[in-house]
């Protein structure tokens, strides 16, 4: 049975509205930000004319759009990140405290990511999606999916390395080898 | 978890409990803004007005140009047929009521008008899927109102049962004037048993559109694929149909086509269906 956009897009916020805010979420790191980004990758996914917009076409379509939109602001703010020094006295380095969470910790290198890299973490490791399901959803390639999924381990792995190496403490406790369930 | 066949082999990568554990632990502590609903539909409402009013200034400026002849080919003709173009433009507001086909091509009607309910009236429905299992074929679209004509190339040999067929699909431009835009790639093709829908594609994910332009009379081809299989109205899955359906019984069918034509970029596509050709299996 046909359905209208409306309906599609009602449906999508019932059902899967609170999903892709968090997974926004864990893209930002800003309550705020995420949910300006789920509004607005809605709006564009709704306001555009689609065929077969129905529910898991949709939600494939708004988190890509979400994912653009990240995208774009790590873009606009690498760029400011080149210029920062010239404009801000440069912050105090915070340091790592020996009570730092581990998992914070681990949040902060994910999002420090590149943002494909990212959004295959998150929604391989938090949405539990195949390989496969993470290139339909984001409109990648299977191999393009393993390589960032690749890619991205290595890079949490060398950033945990480095930090370890600058800050004496315990290694977190690892399972051997198969690191990738 | 399941098995996750990139594993990259480092012993020093996070390991995935932990990488799972701490994306759960970081969404579910955030107390996340729930999505404005209102906020969204009003949005998508006003993207899309503000999209179609941005059509509806090119085409009439480009229809300014053109001779009365070549309106004639304004996709608001074929809005006229809503059996053969309910797909594609149902998104669109009717125009033109009461006009009597062919005839009603102006400026006005070459791209449709905003309506009160505008937003509430999109149809989803795709080319894949505008002849649904068990429901009678979407008629021929007439090849007098419509910027483009699109007919099947029969298979000269049988398809055997639940096998693939592949038909070419002859898209010819029958007006005066020169017609641009793009086609989907693959046209979807219906078989069907006397009328009735047996088999149609599944719903395509990416629809891969293709830049024609056709001068009067110019024609291009393109392929398109069937499966000499069987399907029931039980069998369809919002769009999507079963993969495992079980083969044709030898004998007679029709095979037709559903062309996707979008006149201008952002413009709504509106769907071509070619005549029947028969088509055996067995």
């Amino acid at each position: 049975m046909a359905r209208t956009w409306d309906d599609v897009a009602t449906r999508l916020v019932a059902e899967r509205g609170d999903a892709l805010t968090r997974y926004a979420y864990l893209l930002t790191g800003s309550v705020d930000d995420a949910a300006d980004l789920v509004q607005d990758a809605l709006v564009r996914t709704f306001g555009t004319p689609r065929f077969q917009l129905d529910l898991p076409r949709a939600e494939a379509y708004v988190r890509r759009a979400i994912l653009n939109a990240v995208i774009d602001r790590s873009r606009r703010e690498g760029t400011w990140r080149r210029v920062r020094h010239l404009a801000v006295a440069p912050s105090v380095a915070q340091s790592e405290s020996a009570g730092t969470d581990e998992r914070l910790d681990l949040m902060r290198r994910v999002r420090s990511l590149a943002p494909r890299q990212a959004a295959c973490i998150v929604l391989r490791y938090y949405e539990d999606l195949t390989v496969d399901q993470v290139a339909a959803t984001l409109g990648l390639s299977s191999g393009a999916v393993k390589r960032y999924l690749s890619d991205a381990l290595r890079a949490l792995s060398s950033s945990i390395l480095a930090s370890d190496a600058a800050t004496p403490r315990p290694m977190p406790t690892r399972t051997e080898g198969d690191h990738v369930a | 978890m399941s098995p996750d066949p990139m594993s990259p082999d480092d012993p020093m990568s996070p390991d995935p409990h932990d990488l799972s554990e701490a994306l759960a632990h970081e969404a579910d502590a955030a107390a996340q803004r729930p999505v404005d609903l209102d906020a969204v539909l009003r949005g998508s409402r006003a993207r899309r007005v503000r999209r179609r009013r941005a059509v509806v200034g090119a085409t009439a400026s480009v229809a300014g140009l053109l001779v009365v002849g070549a309106l004639a080919f304004g996709v608001g003709a074929l809005t006229q047929d809503a059996a053969t173009t309910a797909g594609s433009i149902a998104e669109d507001a009717p125009v033109s009521e009461g006009a009597d086909g062919a005839g009603s091509a102006e400026p006005d009607a070459v791209a449709p008008r905003d309506g009160e309910q505008f937003g509430d009236d999109l149809l989803v429905v795709g080319p894949d899927s505008l002849n649904r299992c068990d429901a009678p074929i979407a008629p021929a679209t007439d090849a007098a109102t419509g910027p483009i004509s699109v007919v099947l190339v029969a298979p000269a040999e049988p398809v055997s049962p639940g096998a693939e067929g592949v038909v070419l699909v002859r898209i010819a431009n029958e007006g005066t004037t020169t017609v641009e835009g793009s086609v989907r790639s693959a046209p979807a093709v219906t078989v069907s048993d006397s009328g009735k829908t047996v088999w149609h594609p599944s719903l395509a994910v990416d629809e891969d559109f293709t830049p024609v332009r056709l001068a009067p009379g110019e024609q291009i081809e393109l392929e398109g694929r069937f499966a000499a299989a069987a399907c029931t109205a039980a069998d369809e899955q919002g769009g999507a149909i079963r993969a495992d359906l079980p083969p044709l019984a030898p004998g007679a069918y029709e095979l037709s086509a559903v062309v996707s034509f979008v006149a201008a970029p952002g413009a709504a596509p509106m769907l071509v269906v070619s005549p029947t050709v028969p088509v055996t299996v067995g």
